[in-house]
C-alpha cells in the first residue's frame, strides 16, 4: 500500500511539476482580481462549503497544507493563527479556510488541525471536491512537487490568498504573516481600498503619506507637520508684530503719512475724500 | 528711513496705478497671443512660445493684481493709520527685481506655468538652460520677502493706532459699538493674517526647491503641491478680498450712505480667514493620496466661503445702491459690476469646488472660465474703479458715466470668459497650444473668444484715455 | 444628466440670475427716493439670503458628497491596467510598471476592455506631474486622476459605451503637454465588438 501510494504521489508530483515547470509561487500582480472558479470544500466536522459562493459574500482567508506536512505548513498556520486572532472578536464576517492540496488527504487525515485550532470559530478546514481541486489550485498558480526529503512529503510554497467578492486582493507569500497585513487585506477584500499609495523611497524627506508594501497599509507621515507649519510660523509672526508696535504705539506718529489725525466720528470719514 | 512727505502717498498710489495700467494692458496681451495661438493663426510659432507666455500671463497677472489692490488697499488704509514709506518702497523695489527676472525667464522660453508644480521646473525637456531654475527661485526668494515685508508692515501700521482685537472686529462681536473701526482695516488685518500665513507657506516651498536645486533629491511631490496651493490659492484670494477693502472704502462716496462695519461684517471676515486657508485643498481632489477627510474638508469650506461674500458683500453692494441717487461713473459703475464678476466666478468656482464635478471638470476650460470672471469681470474692475476714484480725486476730475465703454467691457469680458465655460463643458482641456482631434472645437472656441478680447480693447482703450492718460500728465501740487 | 451639462445649466442660471439682480438694481437708481431707509429694507434679506444659502450647499453637498471618485468602499474591480507616463508619453500595460525603462522597453500594447466591467488604472509618473484623462469616443471626459511623480493612483471606472476612448494628459507638464496621448478599446462582451 505505501509502495502505491508513493507511487501515486510521485506521478502526481510530476504532472503537476512538469505543467508548472517549477515551483514558481503565485504572484500577486498576476492574479489580482481574479475570479475563483466554482469549488466545494468538505469540512472535517463534514459540511460541504461552496467558496466561490462564501467568498461573495465575506472575505475569505485561503490556505493550502496537506496533512502529513512535516515543514512549513504547521509554523504558518500557527503564524496565520496568530495574526487572526483579532477575527475571533470581530463583529464583521470572515472565514479562514484551510484547505488540503493533497488528492490523497481525506477530511479525517486533517482532524488533528481542527483539533489543534478548535478555539478558532472561523476556521474552515477541509479538503477541496475533486476536480474542483485542480482548476482551484491551476487558476490560484499554486504549484507543488514530490520533494526529495521524504518519499510523500511536497515541497510547495506557503501563501495566503485573500478573497472578496469572488475575486483575489492579495497573495502574501511566506510562513510568517502578520496580523497588520491581514487586517488590511481582509478589509480590501471587503472592498475599502486605498485610493493611492505613494512608492517608498528612503531618499524622500518629509512625506505626507508613508507606505508599507508588505501590508499594503498608508499611514501619514511628518510631511502632515511640515504643511501645518505655515500656520504655526505665520500666526506666530503676526503675534509677535501685533505686539511690538502695540508696545511702541504712540512715537511714530511724524512718520504718519497723514496730516491729520484721523477723524472717525465723522460720517463720512470712511469715504475718504482726499489724501492731497 | 526715508523722510515723510504729504505727497509720498499719493506718489504711492500713483506709482502702483501706473504699473496697473501699463502692466495690464501689454500681460493681457499676452493672453491674446495664447488665444491667437490656440485659433492656429500662428502657425509659424513654437509652442513653447505660448507656455513661456501663459508662464509670464498667469505669474504676471497674479502678482499685478494681488500687488495692486494691496497698494490701492494700503492707500484708504493711510487715511487712519501711519506707514513707514521706506517699507513701502522697499517692497515695491523688490517687487520690480523679481518681475524683471521674470521677463529675463520669459526670453529663454521658461515656462512652467504659474503654479510651476514641483519639479516641472527642473525638467524643460531641453526647452529652458540649465540656469533658469536657480533664477526663477530667486525670483520667487525675492518676491516673497517683498510682499512679507509688506504684509507685516502694514499689520505693524494698523497694530499702533488700533488694538488687535478691534482690528479683528471682536469688539463689534462683542456687541459695542465704540471704537468705530472703519471696515477697510477688519479686511487688511484678515488680509494680512491670511497673507503672512501663506507667504511662510511659500518660504516652506521654497525651501524644498532650494533642497532638490542643491542636493539633486527629490522631494515630496505631495507636500510641495499642497504648499504651492496654499500659499497660490490663498494669495490669489486675497487679491480680491483686497480689492473689497478698497470697495467698503470708496463706494459709499458715491452712494452717499456709510458702509460701517456691523456685527455680520466682522463674522463674515473672520470666518473668511478661516475658510480661505482650508480651501485650497481643492486644487488636490485629483490627487488620490490626499486623505479623504481632506478632500471633504475642501469641499466644506470652499462651500462655506460663498456665503460671507454673497450675504455681506454682494448683498451689500445691492443695498447700497438701491433706489439711491448714485453718482454713476467710471469709478462707481467698475467697482460696481466687479463685485458681479465676483458673484458670477464664484458661482462657477462653487460648482467646481464640488469633488463629484471636479472630476469632470479638474484642468479643463472650466478652471480658466471661474478665475477670469472673478478676475478680468471681477478684481481688475474693482481695480480699475479705484484707481479712477483716486487719480480723479486728486486731480479734481469729474468722472463721466461711460455707460458704452463700460458696457463694451462687461460684453467683452462675459463673452470671451463664455467661451471658457463651454470649453469646460465640452471638454477641452485648459493650457493646451495645440488642440488634438478629440477636442479641436478648443480652436473654434479661442477665436470666438478674440472677437470678444476686441470688445474688452476698446473699452480699456477709453479707460486709459479717459482716466489713465490723467496719471501721467505733470501732477498738480495745491498744497 | 451628463456631469459637465448639469453644471453648466446650475451656472448658467443663477450667473443670469446675478446679472439680472444686478442691473434690477442698477435701474432702480433711475427712480431715486430721498428719505426712504431702503439700505435697511435690502438689508432685511440678509437672513433670508443666509437661510437659502445654507439649505442649497448643505443639500447640494449632500447629494454629491456621496460620489466620491476615490476607490474606497466600492465593488472591487475586474482587472487592472498599469499605466506609466513621463514627458511626452503614456504607457498603457497589463504588466505592474516598476521601473522608468519598461516606458520604453514594453511596447504599446492594445488594451482591451469589456464593456460594463470594472477597470482599475493604477497610474504612476516617472518625472513631472501628468494628468490620466479617460475621453470618451463622444469626446466627453469621463474619468481623470493626476499621475503624481512617487505616487500611485489608483482610477476605478466603469465603462459602458462600447468604441475608443483617448487618454489626454490633464496637468500641464512641458512643452509637448498638448501632444502627449494614448487611447484603448472597449469592447462588447455581447458581440465581441469596438463598435
Amino acid at each position: 500500500m505505501g509502495r502505491w501510494a508513493t507511487a501515486v504521489f510521485a506521478f502526481q508530483a510530476l504532472v503537476i511539476a512538469q505543467a508548472a515547470n517549477s515551483l514558481i509561487p503565485p504572484s500577486e500582480s498576476s492574479l489580482l482580481y481574479e475570479r475563483i472558479p466554482p469549488c466545494r470544500i468538505s469540512t472535517v466536522q463534514g459540511d460541504t462549503i461552496f467558496v466561490e459562493r462564501l467568498s461573495a459574500q465575506q472575505p475569505v482567508v485561503l490556505t493550502f497544507v496537506f496533512a502529513r506536512c512535516v515543514g512549513a505548513c504547521s509554523p504558518m498556520l500557527a503564524s496565520l493563527a496568530a495574526a487572526t486572532e483579532w477575527l475571533e472578536e470581530s463583529s464583521s464576517p470572515a472565514s479562514v479556510i484551510v484547505a488540503s492540496f493533497d488528492s490523497s488527504d481525506t477530511p479525517s487525515s486533517l482532524s488533528w488541525m481542527a483539533d489543534a485550532y478548535r478555539d478558532r470559530r472561523r476556521w474552515i478546514i477541509g479538503t477541496v471536491v475533486e476536480p474542483e481541486r485542480r482548476s482551484l489550485l491551476r487558476t490560484l498558480q499554486f504549484n507543488y512537487m514530490l520533494s526529495t526529503s521524504g518519499p510523500t512529503l511536497f515541497d510547495h510554497p506557503s501563501v495566503v490568498y485573500v478573497i472578496g467578492q469572488g475575486k483575489v486582493v492579495r497573495v502574501i507569500l511566506g510562513y510568517v504573516l502578520t496580523q497588520k497585513a491581514l487586517k488590511a487585506a481582509i478589509e480590501q477584500a471587503r472592498g475599502e481600498l486605498i485610493p493611492a499609495y505613494p512608492l517608498p523611497d528612503p531618499r524622500i524627506p518629509f512625506r505626507c503619506v508613508e507606505y508599507d508594501p508588505q501590508s499594503q497599509t498608508v499611514e501619514y507621515g511628518w510631511g502632515i507637520v511640515v504643511l501645518g507649519s505655515p500656520l504655526v510660523i505665520g500666526s506666530l509672526i503676526c503675534f509677535i508684530v501685533v505686539l511690538l508696535s502695540s508696545m511702541h504705539s504712540s512715537t511714530h506718529s511724524e512718520t504718519s503719512y497723514v496730516r491729520r489725525p484721523p477723524d472717525l466720528s465723522n460720517p463720512h470719514a470712511c469715504s475718504g475724500e482726499s489724501q492731497s | 528711513m526715508a523722510s515723510t512727505s504729504i505727497s509720498s502717498l499719493p506718489l504711492f498710489a500713483r506709482l502702483w496705478s501706473a504699473l496697473f495700467v501699463i502692466l495690464f494692458p501689454v500681460l493681457g496681451l499676452l493672453g491674446v497671443f495664447m488665444r491667437l495661438f490656440q485659433s492656429e493663426m500662428l502657425p509659424d510659432i513654437e509652442p513653447s512660445w505660448f507656455y513661456a507666455a501663459m508662464t509670464l500671463h498667469g505669474l504676471g497677472l497674479v502678482g499685478l493684481v494681488y500687488a495692486t489692490s494691496f497698494a490701492l488697499l494700503i492707500t484708504r488704509l493711510s487715511q487712519y493709520v501711519a506707514f513707514r514709506p521706506s517699507m513701502l518702497y522697499v517692497s515695491t523695489g523688490l517687487t520690480g527685481i523679481g518681475v524683471i527676472l521674470l521677463v529675463v525667464l520669459f526670453l529663454v522660453r521658461f515656462g512652467p506655468g504659474w503654479y510651476f508644480l514641483y519639479p516641472l521646473p527642473f525638467k524643460s525637456a531641453g526647452v529652458w538652460p540649465e540656469w533658469a531654475p536657480h533664477v526663477f527661485l530667486v525670483a520667487l526668494t525675492v518676491l516673497g520677502v517683498a510682499w512679507l515685508l509688506w504684509k507685516l508692515e502694514t499689520l505693524r501700521a494698523m497694530a499702533k493706532s488700533f488694538k488687535f482685537s478691534t482690528m479683528l472686529g471682536w469688539h463689534v462681536l462683542a456687541g459695542k459699538a465704540e471704537p468705530s473701526v472703519p471696515p477697510a482695516v477688519l479686511v487688511a488685518t484678515i488680509c494680512c493674517i491670511a497673507g503672512i500665513i501663506a507667504l511662510s507657506a511659500a518660504v516652506v516651498m521654497l525651501v524644498f526647491f532650494y533642497y532638490t536645486l542643491l542636493t539633486g533629491n527629490a522631494a515630496d511631490a505631495l507636500l510641495v503641491k499642497n504648499l504651492t496651493f496654499f500659499f497660490g490659492h490663498v494669495l490669489i484670494n486675497l487679491a480680491m478680498y483686497q480689492g473689497i477693502g478698497v470697495l467698503y472704502d470708496v463706494f459709499p462716496t458715491y452712494t452717499r450712505h456709510q458702509w460701517p462695519m456691523t456685527k455680520p461684517m466682522a463674522i463674515a471676515w473672520n470666518l473668511v480667514l478661516l475658510l480661505v486657508l482650508f480651501a485650497y485643498f481643492h486644487h488636490l481632489y485629483m490627487d488620490f493620496a490626499q486623505p479623504v477627510a481632506v478632500q471633504i474638508i475642501g469641499q466644506a469650506a470652499s462651500y462655506g466661503t460663498a456665503i460671507p461674500a454673497a450675504v455681506v458683500t454682494i448683498l451689500g453692494t445691492l443695498a447700497h445702491v438701491y433706489r439711491r441717487r448714485v453718482e454713476w461713473n467710471w469709478s462707481s459703475l467698475l467697482l460696481f459690476f466687479g463685485t458681479m464678476g465676483w458673484a458670477v466666478g464664484g458661482t462657477a468656482a462653487v460648482i467646481d469646488s464640488t469633488v463629484a464635478a471636479n472630476f469632470r471638470f479638474h484642468n479643463t476650460l472650466w478652471v480658466p472660465a471661474h478665475f477670469h470672471t472673478y478676475l478680468l469681470a471681477g478684481i481688475v474692475l474693482i481695480i480699475l474703479g479705484g484707481i479712477a476714484h483716486f487719480v480723479s480725486r486728486a486731480r479734481e476730475y469729474t468722472l463721466r458715466p461711460a455707460r458704452l465703454p463700460i458696457s463694451l467691457l462687461l460684453i467683452g469680458a462675459y463673452g470671451f470668459v463664455t467661451m471658457f465655460y463651454i470649453g469646460g463643458l465640452t471638454s477641452v482641456p485648459r493650457r493646451y497650444a495645440i488642440y488634438p482631434i478629440e477636442v479641436a472645437h478648443g480652436s473654434t472656441l479661442a477665436q470666438v473668444a478674440l472677437v470678444f478680447v476686441a470688445l474688452i480693447m476698446v473699452g480699456v482703450a477709453v479707460y486709459l484715455w479717459d482716466v489713465g492718460r490723467l496719471l501721467f500728465l505733470p501732477s498738480k501740487r495745491s498744497s | 444628466m451628463q456631469t459637465q451639462i448639469l453644471a453648466f445649466i446650475v451656472w448658467g442660471t443663477l450667473a443670469l440670475a446675478v446679472v439680472g439682480t444686478y442691473f434690477f438694481f442698477l435701474l432702480s437708481t433711475r427712480q431715486p427716493l430721498e428719505g426712504e431707509d431702503y439700505y435697511r429694507a435690502v438689508g432685511k434679506l440678509r437672513k433670508p439670503l443666509l437661510i437659502a444659502m445654507l439649505i442649497v450647499l448643505s443639500l447640494t453637498f449632500g447629494f454629491t458628497i456621496g460620489s466620491l471618485p476615490y476607490a474606497t468602499s466600492r465593488d472591487l474591480p475586474d482587472r487592472v491596467i498599469y499605466v506609466g507616463v513621463k514627458q511626452f508619453s503614456f504607457l498603457l500595460s497589463s504588466q505592474p510598471l516598476v521601473s522608468e525603462v519598461q516606458m520604453d522597453t514594453l511596447g504599446g500594447e492594445l488594451i482591451e476592455i469589456p464593456a460594463n466591467s470594472r477597470v482599475e488604472f493604477r497610474v504612476r509618473s516617472f518625472d513631472v506631474n501628468h494628468g490620466f484623462g479617460i475621453f470618451a469616443p463622444s469626446g466627453e471626459l469621463v474619468a481623470q486622476t493626476q499621475a503624481m511623480p512617487g505616487y500611485v493612483n489608483r482610477l476605478i471606472v466603469t465603462l459602458p459605451k462600447e468604441g475608443t476612448y483617448s487618454v489626454l494628459c490633464l496637468e500641464y507638464c512641458g512643452i509637448a503637454h498638448h501632444g502627449m496621448r494614448a487611447s484603448f478599446n472597449v469592447f462588447s462582451p455581447v458581440t465581441g465588438s469596438t463598435q
